[in-house]
């Protein structure tokens, strides 16, 4: 893989950790669509990222 | 004073040639303690990771002279490389033993988890952590922290000198990574 894919890599999942952080923190679950719309502004690949995090971390069950 | 306290404490004085010697005398250390704990114990015994590590902080470490977080955190963090090293070899070993490891869940919060994972399921805990290092170091650094020195996240945060609160997003997100890659993983 050439650097520069790693660097956008990073980049993307930096943004999709902040954005998943954010919906756990600041949005119910029922916001969730609207706050990723907005959030990921149209960045398909950004907002599948985040929505499986989001799955993951239903499938773990509670948080702490 | 004992070698491991005088390699905290010239870490801490600003020697970054000391660290490197840490790891092996830690790891030594927790080989030693985990040979004789297999030894005596019933066969299939499983190692606990985070009552290994206090033993040999307890042996390793003049409590007295070494109180402060900062000396523990540079302690903790070899002991968790260490004890993830020790742990790598005893699955592989037990891997080649028997394959598969059957279809048992694994509980990604467990504290535990890295002792009570199969050796198929620990070597993919492993592989996906090594991953995440690559992606995001503090919040792989914190996974090991807790998985193999068997810190609480409030410990693993003073550890590596951050907030609580930012330890606990490094795990939260940590841990729903995790789980989506081993998931990944583990689909044909």
């Amino acid at each position: 893989m050439p650097p520069w894919e790693t660097t956008i890599m990073s980049k993307q999942s930096e943004r999709a950790k902040a954005i998943f952080l954010e919906a756990l923190d600041k949005h119910a679950p029922d916001e969730w669509p609207a706050f990723l719309e907005q959030a990921c502004a149209g960045d398909a690949a950004l907002r599948a990222d985040v929505e499986e995090l989001l799955r993951a971390r239903a499938e773990i069950g509670s948080f702490h | 004073m004992s070698d491991v306290t005088q390699i905290l404490s010239q870490i801490e004085s600003g020697d970054p040639s000391a660290a490197e010697h840490l790891l092996p005398l830690v790891y030594d250390e927790l080989r030693k303690l985990a040979a004789a704990r297999l030894s005596q114990e019933k066969p299939g015994q499983t190692l606990q990771a985070t009552s290994l590590v206090h033993e040999a902080y307890l042996r390793l470490v003049d409590v007295d002279d070494a109180q402060r977080w900062d000396s523990r955190g540079h302690f903790f963090t070899a002991a968790a490389e260490a004890m993830r090293r020790i742990l790598v070899d005893r699955a592989r070993e037990k891997g080649r033993a028997k394959r598969g490891g059957g279809l048992k869940r694994i509980d990604i919060d467990s504290i535990d988890l890295a002792t009570t994972a199969t050796p198929d399921q620990f070597l993919a805990i492993d592989d996906a952590l090594a991953k995440l290092a690559r992606d995001d170091a503090a919040a792989a650094q914190l996974v090991k922290l807790r998985y193999f020195a068997g810190l609480t996240v409030e410990e693993a945060a003073k550890a590596v000198g951050i907030s609580t609160a930012t330890a606990y997003r490094h795990w939260n997100y940590a841990r729903a990574w995790l789980q989506r890659e081993l998931r990944a993983a583990s689909e044909p």
